[in-house]
């Protein structure tokens, strides 16, 4: 996986589930669900609205570790 | 070496590899064909048979059709019943939601993808059971006790059942898409809405629409092989029995429009607005 997340963790901090998350930012709450299991790697828009939810750098949230697999962990 | 030579020599060692398979795939097609060809043509008279049982009997055909539609509608209708049902279940158990969340979301897309094959599937068989059907209700009411043949009431019951499953899954379809609106709240559309379609792809956030794609593509590379095989089948049937060439111009268009459809869209999104 290339991107690796803390988004659970920020989560648990502000106290709310994934379906709250996902209002807060406008997104499903498998979207959140699939963030969370590194299934999907969030748009710039989306990590960035993240990290303004939680009050913290996207690189706090998110971190891209080179596992030389290219960009296909989307799918 | 400049980059665009050593570019070069990555293509075409990249095709010289494949050349090699795609030529062997080649030639196992061109001998399963003719296998296939020759089994046909061994099998002909068989075809034959069948093929004129299909056209001379169609009283028989059509009731046979009509009968397996009931069992059809019936199966179908408990598989997309009993799915929502348990998806209802799972809702309602407000303590064990999170956990049920994902398999109420299975259950909801089982109903809507069940219900929406059942429409193509009773459409198909419906159009098998009314085929001839001037035909058949002459011969149907041709008996010697004066009373009608079994058609008629068959085509009767299929009928009635054919507006009673659309009603149905119609229904089921609405619930469904309603269960779905209350575990999703940002999803909007309703199923009476003519652009309920449109609507629903609007409200899919970025992670769905990816997925959409994905799902769409697949979906597309599948219709693509079914149509060369069906193309082909249709090809070797029509070489030795009169099946017209009706068939082959069907999947000729369903295959183009589903070529020119997805080429047209995809140069139509990949296309800076400026340069459009």
């Amino acid at each position: 996986m290339a991107l690796n997340n803390r988004l659970k963790e920020y989560r648990a901090r502000i106290g709310v589930n994934q379906q709250e998350l996902g209002s807060m930012v406008h997104v499903s709450r498998q979207t959140i669900s699939l963030i969370e299991r590194g299934d999907y790697s969030p748009s710039v828009t989306l990590a960035l609205k993240l990290a303004k939810v939680f009050d913290a750098k996207v690189e706090d949230l998110f971190t891209y570790v080179d596992d030389g697999k290219g960009e296909s962990e989307n799918e | 070496m400049n980059s665009e030579e050593n570019r070069r020599e990555e293509i075409k060692k990249e095709d010289s590899k494949n050349l090699a398979a795609f030529i062997i795939v080649l030639i196992i097609a061109g001998i399963a064909g003719g296998l296939i060809g020759a089994m046909m043509m061994i099998g002909k008279d068989r075809v034959r048979i069948w093929l004129d049982t299909v056209a001379n009997d169609t009283l028989m055909f059509c009731t046979v059709s009509g009968g397996l539609f009931i069992v059809a509608s019936v199966v179908l209708s408990i598989i997309i019943a009993s799915n929502y049902v348990a998806a209802k279940k799972l809702w309602e158990d407000k303590e064990h939601l999170d956990d049920n969340w994902d398999k109420i979301e299975k259950k909801i897309s089982r109903v809507l993808v069940v219900s929406a094959a059942t429409y193509v599937i009773l459409y198909a068989l419906y159009g098998c059971t009314a085929y001839n059907l001037a035909g058949n209700i002459n011969e149907s009411f041709q008996t010697a006790s004066g009373m009608p043949g079994i058609y008629a009431y068959v085509l009767a019951a299929v009928t009635v059942q054919m507006f009673v499953c659309i009603f149905f899954n119609l229904s089921f379809q609405k619930k469904a898409v309603n269960l779905e609106k209350l575990l999703n709240p940002e999803k909007k559309g309703s199923v009476y809405d003519f652009r309920f379609a449109k609507k629903w792809y609007e409200s899919l956030d970025e992670a769905e629409r990816l997925k959409v794609g994905i799902a769409s593509y697949r979906a597309y590379s599948i219709v693509n092989r079914t149509c060369l095989v069906m193309m082909i089948v249709t090809i070797l049937l029509g070489m030795i029995v009169k099946i017209t060439v009706l068939p082959v111009f069907i999947i000729a268009t369903l295959w183009l429009i589903q070529i020119l459809s997805f080429g047209l869209e995809s140069l139509k999104n990949s296309t800076p607005t400026a340069a459009k």
